[in-house]
């Protein structure tokens, strides 16, 4: 049960990782030609600034969430850890997995519900290229949600680090 | 008001204590204090747009573009390189290798914006040198451990950039409010090096043989490529007509090309950069983007205007204020990371401080000053937990290698209280 949970989850947050590495490496590819393209030949790459914030930036923020999250990537507090990680049935991370499963659903489902509305107006930015602003809202919903999801697994199935249990 | 205020910030504390992320924890006590603010409306408006309107900025995006740079240069082997160079100019000194770790450390920190990275880098390529010329461990290692730290200071400084996205300070005049700090922060660790080492005869026993001119200067082919990037990159901040994210990205564009064309970058060494800055900036916007939630709750409870005004009224002398935010700085050095610390207590200190008239840019170098000398201190000097797994050396004899640091460190800090213009005099220039 727990490793088909693990194996589902960790794909769709390898995924992610995936696009926000792809759009960490076109941010500087953007960037890069637009100031290049300023200063050597006055010719600055259109639409580069609404790119790297509107997307860009979302996705590497909101994609990278999950997968950084199951490593262990984020930094935390470890003064009590090693006390934590005795007590029997892993009870503050279980509490802390539901906390921020609770948050984190409610942000998912909000920022979803954004997301269904702006898709629905069809706005675009302003500029010489016109994006199509409802895209710039997918990520959020989808990074938070997927988050989520693994927290709600840990609810159930804590995380043990087995490195801090002596 | 005050009571929701003081009710969120001990919830904040408890959720720290219990381990949970930082990034989570200013979003949760956020969400909840919104709520016993204003109700459901106002956290429903707050929480679907404030995490993601944070993060669409610009400015911001100079932060994974400083970070990509300092992990294709680190993929690269550059960082290392840079040591030996030092090493080779410099070794022949009595505690040579701990001169050429800080003039090491000096460069490395103009490529790099991590502490942690330095600190990590510099101890694999600098301890064992010091090990072969019979360099006291606590010396060598405490030493290496708090050289780390200049890349917190010497631009390119995430913990800059950090700073000058929450508090919507120039960030270009950050990045060169930084230079004559972290110049003047590189001096002290020379001189305490000098002076150990003249007290304490074992703690640097031998000097290397001294190096022929040739080699010496045949030492620093692999890094010239490197030295003008970092010239060339201050200059562009400097000059103020490219923005430090343009600087950034073209930076990163530069370490890829100049590591792939030295035959110094496989694909598998790309990837694994990537892998590495992406994950590493992920974390960080993360903490960005759930802040937002926090800082804005603080700001509907009006705490700030109410503590501003009361210290008006009390008479109470604004330097008394800054010195008290500095030692909360200090202090929470003990248990925090240095981008924690920023994020949870900028929302609060820095309206104060500025509105009582302090200039940001003197403050946002005052901030990761004191929160750089948190990465030395225990219990949870990160910098030193670095050192120590990189060179097995046990966790307290680097730290009792590091006071004698840290006095120096408090002093350079007090220097820079006094003397607000070693901060604000070349930012000044660029105008």
């Amino acid at each position: 049960m727990r490793s088909t949970l693990e194996r589902g989850l960790s794909f769709f947050d390898r995924l992610c990782m995936a696009l926000a590495q792809l759009a960490i490496f076109v941010m500087m590819l953007s960037i890069s030609a637009d100031a290049l393209g300023r200063y050597l030949f006055n010719r600055p790459l259109q639409g580069s600034f609404e790119f790297t914030t509107l997307y860009l930036m979302v996705i590497l923020t909101f994609l990278g969430l999950p997968a950084t999250y199951a490593s262990g990537g984020h930094i935390r507090l470890d003064v009590l850890r090693p006390w934590i990680a005795r007590i029997p049935g892993n009870p503050v991370e279980r509490l802390n997995s539901l906390i921020a499963a609770c948050v984190f659903g409610f942000l998912a489902w909000h920022s979803g519900l954004e997301a269904i509305a702006k898709f629905a107006d069809g706005d675009t930015s302003f500029g010489v290229i016109q994006f199509p602003l409802y895209w710039s809202y997918v990520w959020v919903p989808v990074g938070c949600g997927l988050l989520t999801l693994r927290l709600a697994v840990e609810i159930v199935f804590p995380r043990v680090d087995h490195e801090d249990i002596h | 008001m005050v009571s929701i205020a003081v009710g969120v910030t001990i919830l904040l504390f408890i959720l720290l204590l219990a381990g949970m992320p930082v990034a989570f924890t200013m979003l949760i006590t956020g969400a909840v204090g919104l709520y016993a603010t204003g109700g459901i409306y106002p956290l429903i408006g707050v929480i679907k747009a404030a995490p993601y309107e944070h993060v669409t900025s610009y400015t911001l995006s100079t932060l994974p573009m400083f970070v990509l740079m300092a992990e294709f240069l680190t993929a690269g082997r550059f960082t290392r390189d840079l040591f030996t160079a030092s090493h080779k100019w410099l070794g022949h000194m009595r505690g040579g290798i701990a001169y050429a770790a800080v003039a090491g450390g000096v460069m490395l920190s103009a490529v790099s914006g991590s502490s942690t990275a330095a600190a990590g880098t510099l101890a694999a390529a600098a301890h064992p040198e010091m090990r072969r010329y019979g360099y006291d461990d606590s010396f060598s290692t405490g030493a290496l451990a708090v050289i780390g730290t200049l890349a917190i200071m010497i631009p390119p400084s995430i913990g800059l950039v950090l700073f000058g996205v929450f508090t919507e300070t120039s960030v270009g005049a950050l990045l060169m409010a930084g230079l004559l700090p972290g110049g003047l922060t590189a001096i002290g660790y020379a001189i305490t090096i000098a002076v150990i080492v003249r007290r304490d005869p074992k703690a640097a026993p031998t000097v290397a043989e001294p190096v022929p001119m040739r080699e010496k200067i045949a030492g620093l082919k692999p890094v010239w490529p490197i030295l003008l990037l970092m010239a060339l990159m201050l200059t562009a901040i400097y000059s103020g007509a490219i923005t430090p994210t343009e600087v950034g990205a073209v930076g990163a564009l530069a370490a890829l090309v100049i590591a792939v064309a030295m035959g110094r970058m496989g694909w598998r060494e790309f990837l694994q950069a990537l892998a590495s800055a992406t994950r590493n900036s992920a974390m960080i916007l993360a903490i960005i983007a759930c802040s937002a939630v926090f800082g804005i709750f603080l700001t509907l409870t009006g705490v700030t205007q109410d503590l501003l005004m009361t210290i008006q009224a009390a008479d109470i002398p604004p330097f008394m204020v800054l010195m008290c935010v500095l030692l909360l700085l200090l202090v929470l050095g003990f248990f925090l990371d240095q981008l924690a610390i920023l994020v949870l207590t900028l929302p609060l200190t820095f309206p104060l401080l500025s509105g009582l008239g302090f200039e940001p840019v003197w403050l946002g170098i005052l901030f990761v000053k004191a929160a750089e000398i948190g990465l030395i201190t225990p219990p949870m000097g990160i910098n030193v937990f670095v050192v120590a797994s990189t060179t097995k050396v046990p966790v307290g004899k680097v730290f009792r290698g590091v006071w004698p640091f840290v006095l120096v460190e408090l002093l350079i800090l007090a220097i820079l209280v006094a003397f607000p213009a070693i901060s604000l005099w070349l930012p000044g220039q660029m105008r």
